[in-house]
């Protein structure tokens, strides 16, 4: 039975790829890629740690907008289709991905090459990548809790969210640190955070994608009497 | 896949659900079987969340549900149920850059209808059943109101459902559309079943078999539209002057008075209507705007 | 909605003809306490002032702060926070007809379009007196502190609120032109982005351009006297404001607002925008240049002194409060060498920098900074205080307090006047290392600080000053052994064998011998420090 429902993700790509809020990634998307072609089209000298700090706003451009993909305005009218959510997400997953990668892949060899000499090649794009994937994590993740309860726009909530986080990510103290330098000793243990931060917005988005929202039978108390009275 | 006539199509009992403070539903409890039944009730009565929880899009904190013979409980319940159930919210979204064709054939996906011919066939098929068929390359921000609700009940009608489930069907459209909308209801009210919601009792009365009204998150009556009439029987009278003890009181356009309520003595009675059923029913103080 | 509709037979009288001003008074009510209300907004003050809080509340914060820093120092973060919070929430409450398609029935209203933008524009005016107060409150704790130094400019206070209007007007006028909630935060991102480049090293020229960013950071070398500040903050703010009334006026324009008034708030605002925007990049004033030279090269012109026993202490007013903090780290160090040492007359001087070396991209010579730190020796000797010690404009941390207790140990110890930079070794090293880290306790978290920051050595003083020391790690390996020590028992010893702790020739080895701590072989040849004081 389940067989027939994931069947229909590769049919799903062409329609979710045109219902999806493209207008919004791209304009995201777009800023972000600006922000590092700019002082890579022009003479400014950057350092590494310049080049990451730009990257780390080019990603939360690209998160802000990745945000929005799941909204979805037809949401009322296929609640109860037979395709469950996980796969309908799955199907809508199947093209943020790609899209979200391709974008990222340009903004890193634009970043990469309007570096000054020599300066491309230390940056650390790995770690700069798992941060940039947790943040598109976490909008996906606070989309989808969003959704879950109402047919609405979940990056309305997620890019209120995400700025405070990161935000929030630059006052916190050196030990529990998001944001450091590149050339920072603590590099490789802040980035183990990233990644555990990608792990939760993954298994987060993961549990919202489940149907139904609410527990059958979980609030089973005594409320007849109240009732009754109300009724009275 | 038929539902054998005498087996009830949807048996439910007991179904409680809170939105936080508020009680949406109290121990709701109803059995629908083949034809269309109508859930008659005011504003805010639950109808909505009642229709959600049948389709499986919403989940009680309590109770019994049996749809189609499925338990909606499981994955697998919900499932078989979803691959036979037809629903319109009462709300329903589009993607507005979408063609009406475009957006019936990507809700036709969604239930599963994989082959590309067959697929576009059905969506032919309710296109021309909801009466689209010239508008199908219409892009749905170009259609108006009524033919958009007509977009959404061909998508429901996709696959020929065993259980129909119509939120407020008729809102939005006009008298004609009407008309057409009730020829199509009443044809797939032979064989299958049809649950739709609605405030305006003159679509129970044209449309439907059975009725269940709703009143605050309980069922207040469950029968036949002749059978809610009847509870008004001897309490809807006529006179030349408002009676302001009556339920309600308003000018009929033969110039007289009609009053729902308990009559005065000797009163000349009039034969009730569903309406006057329903009156009785629902306290009419509280709900006036359901009749505005 | 209901009761929107239900009211709409009674304002179909026009009991008010003519008069949307008070609809749009009582609107703009409404939507105020909305934005107050809003989350975002919750979350931008709580972000704005947890940390401030948190620091007092956990001691962490500074004791001594410099007012005329301080005004300024978190307009980055309010712009973020603030600012963000007031252009999102007012992006969101004026596009919320259109998310939730009620624009229709809004359209019908008797109150029109410009006038329902105008609502929107001044609902974020009590937002702006809210951080107006938030601001005032901090600004008005830190001056009550008693450490407290300098004064506070009004302008740069207001330039907190007048950025959370402006931003507020530009979520305003950004609904207006796209009806789409993704702009009002990519816009926050590139006035962040924007605002950090102003940082970022480049021409003079070029860096006055970041005057035309509604917040201008600047990373001044140090702190300096309220009378040598040069920022142009007073043009700054009319700009600001300019900008705001423009921003206003395209937003009721744009919503089909007309009118010789509008036109003539629209011209006034390019006006001051234009006149005050260019008048921020009038050059500095010839008055404030030569201060800031005499400050800078012979400090004792502008400076008050005060004796506190045997020790002078020179200051420029606006940091008068701090020579009592000066004060405890001398004792701190004093209290551990013998009494003839500590009886001898010693002199604290309060020097600023204001050539920003890194910025500019200056190379420094060993014999140039050597040179400098002769000319201030001579400065110092003119002005009758010989040898001072020098203390910069930054105080209350334990990188200051470590610092200035470095440059006052070597004074005590080797009696010469400020050191240009050279390494101290030998058990020369030693005792300084040890007499500065033991003066006060936030001295020996100082030093344990920059310990953890540098390679080599530790150094003392501030960078931006050709005076300077720096002890190499191999004598900081006693000093540090040392410090674990009960200071009582080591300062018997240090006082015992001042004579040849003291002189420059006893080698670390000794200094190690005397207080029985092992001392690390030396480094093979290239790798040794020079060590020249």
């Amino acid at each position: 039975m389940r067989g027939v429902s994931v069947r229909v993700v590769p049919r799903l790509f062409r329609p979710v790829a045109r219902a999806m809020p493209w207008w919004t990634f791209l304009a995201a998307a777009g800023l972000g890629l600006a922000i590092v072609t700019v002082p890579a089209a022009t003479a400014v000298t950057l350092t590494g740690e310049d080049l990451v700090g730009l990257l780390r706003v080019a990603a939360v451009c690209g998160a802000l907008g990745v945000g929005f993909l799941l909204d979805d305005p037809a949401a009322r009218s296929i609640a109860t289709v037979p395709t469950p959510r996980p796969v309908r997400y799955a199907a809508r997953a199947g093209v943020i991905l790609p899209a979200a990668a391709v974008w990222w892949a340009l903004v890193l060899a634009v970043t990469v090459a309007g570096a000054e000499d020599g300066i491309g090649a230390t940056l650390p794009l790995g770690g700069v990548t798992v941060e940039a994937a947790a943040l598109g994590g976490v909008a996906l993740a606070v989309a989808a809790v969003r959704l879950r309860g109402r047919p609405d726009s979940g990056g309305l909530l997620a890019f209120p969210v995400l700025l405070g986080l990161v935000m929030a990510a630059r006052l916190l103290p050196d030990r529990m640190a998001l944001f450091v330098p590149p050339d920072d000793t603590e590099w490789a243990r802040t980035h183990e955070r990233w990644a555990v931060l990608l792990v939760v917005a993954v298994a987060v988005s993961t549990w919202a994608s489940q149907e139904p929202a609410r527990r059958w039978t979980a609030v089973a108390r005594r409320r007849r009497s109240l009732v009754g009275h109300r009724r009275s | 896949m038929t539902v054998t006539a005498t087996g009830p199509v949807v048996r439910a009992s007991d179904l409680t659900l809170r939105y936080g403070r508020t009680l949406a539903l109290a121990d709701v409890a109803f059995t629908l079987r083949d034809g269309v039944t109508g859930l008659l009730g005011p504003n805010g009565a639950g109808k909505t969340t009642l229709l959600r929880i049948v389709a499986t899009a919403l989940v009680p904190d309590r109770g019994q549900l049996t749809v189609l013979g499925a338990d909606p409980r499981t994955e697998s319940g919900r499932l078989a149920v979803r691959r036979r159930l037809g629903y319109l919210p009462q709300d329903p979204g589009f993607h507005p850059g979408f063609s009406a064709f475009e957006f019936v054939d990507y809700v036709a996906i969604l239930k599963e209808l994989t082959n590309r011919r067959v697929r576009h066939e059905e969506v032919s098929r309710v296109l021309t059943a909801v009466g689209l068929a010239d508008q199908r390359g219409k892009k749905i921000r170009a259609l108006s109101g009524g033919m958009r609700q007509r977009v959404a009940l061909a998508a429901a009608l996709l696959g020929d459902p065993d259980l129909l489930i119509l939120d407020e069907p008729t809102v939005g459209l006009d008298p004609e559309q009407r008309l057409r909308f009730r020829e199509v209801v009443a044809e797939l009210g032979e064989g299958r079943s049809v649950l739709l919601s609605t405030h305006q009792t003159e679509e129970v009365m044209a449309l439907c078999q059975r009725v269940i009204v709703l009143d605050r998150g309980t069922v207040r009556f469950e029968g036949t539209p002749v059978d809610l009439a009847a509870l008004a029987r001897g309490r809807v009278w006529t006179s030349g002057s408002r009676a302001p003890e009556a339920l309600a009181s308003w000018r009929a356009g033969t110039g007289r008075y009609r009053h729902v309520g308990d009559p005065p003595t000797g009163a000349e009675l009039l034969e009730p209507t569903v309406e006057d059923g329903y009156l009785m029913l629902v306290d009419a103080t509280a709900d006036q705007e359901a009749y505005a | 909605m209901s009761t929107v509709m239900t009211e709409q037979p009674q304002v179909l009288p026009d009991p008010a003809p003519g008069d949307p001003r008070r609809a749009m008074v009582a609107l703009a009510r409404v939507e105020a306490v909305r934005l107050l209300r809003h989350p975002v907004t919750i979350a931008g003050i709580l972000l704005f002032v947890g940390p401030e809080l948190y620091g007092w509340l956990s001691g962490g914060a500074n004791r001594y702060p410099v007012l005329q820093d301080e005004d300024r120092s978190k307009q980055f973060l309010a712009l973020l926070a603030l600012g963000g919070a007031a252009l999102i929430a007012a992006n969101l409450a004026a596009l919320r007809a259109h998310r939730h398609a009620t624009t229709v029935l809004y359209d019908t209203f008797v109150l029109p379009q410009p006038w329902r933008t105008g609502a929107f524009l001044l609902s974020v005016v009590p937002f702006g007196l809210l951080v107006a107060v938030l601001v005032a409150v901090r600004i008005g704790l830190l001056a009550a502190v008693p450490g407290a130094a300098g004064r506070p400019n009004p302008y740069e206070l207001a330039a907190y609120p007048a950025a959370v209007l402006l931003l507020g007007a530009a979520g305003v006028l950004l609904a207006r032109l796209v009806r789409a909630v993704i702009v009002a935060p990519l816009l926050l991102l590139v006035l962040a982005v924007v605002t950090v480049a102003g940082l970022l090293p480049s021409t003079p020229a070029a860096a006055r351009l970041r005057w035309l960013l509604p917040i201008a950071m600047d990373e001044p070398p140090m702190p300096l006297p309220v009378d040598l500040m040069s920022r142009p903050a007073g043009w700054h703010l009319a700009y600001v404001v300019g900008l705001i009334v423009l921003v206003a006026a395209a937003a009721l324009a744009v919503t089909g607002a007309r009118g010789r008034r509008l036109v003539a708030a629209g011209a006034a605002g390019l006006s001051i925008t234009v006149l005050a925007g260019s008048a921020q990049f009038f050059p500095t004033s010839d008055a404030v240049r030569t201060a800031q030279a005499t400050a800078a090269e012979r400090p004792a012109e502008m400076q008050s002194c005060q004796r506190i026993d045997q020790v002078t202490y020179c200051a420029f007013d606006d940091f008068a409060p701090w020579v009592g903090g000066w004060d405890a780290v001398v004792r701190g160090v004093l209290r551990r060498v013998p009494e003839a040492q500590a009886r001898q007359p010693l002199a604290v001087r309060q020097r600023i920098s204001t050539a920003d070396r890194a910025a500019n991209g200056l190379v420094v010579t060993a014999e140039e900074q050597a040179a400098a730190a002769a000319a201030w020796r001579r400065v110092d000797a003119d002005a009758g205080t010989p040898n001072a010690v020098t203390v910069g404009t930054r105080w209350g941390d334990g990188e200051s307090e470590i610092g200035f207790a470095g440059l006052v140990a070597y004074e005590v110890v080797a009696r010469a006047g400020g050191p240009a930079g050279g390494q101290v070794c030998g058990a020369r090293g030693v005792l300084v290392g040890w007499l500065a880290g033991q003066a006060t306790p936030k001295a020996t978290d100082g030093l344990r600080e920059v310990d953890a920051n540098s390679w080599g050595g530790v150094p003392f003083g501030e960078w931006q000053f050709p005076v300077a020391l720096s002890v190499p790690d191999r004598e900081m390996a006693v000093a540090l052994a040392l410090l674990k020590r009960p200071a009582d028992e080591v300062a018997e010893l240090v006082r015992r064998s001042w004579a040849e702790l003291s002189a420059a020739g006893t080698p670390t080895e000794r200094a190690g011998e005397l207080f029985g701590v092992a001392v690390a072989p030396l480094p093979p040849e290239e790798e040794r420090t020079v060590c020249e004081a």
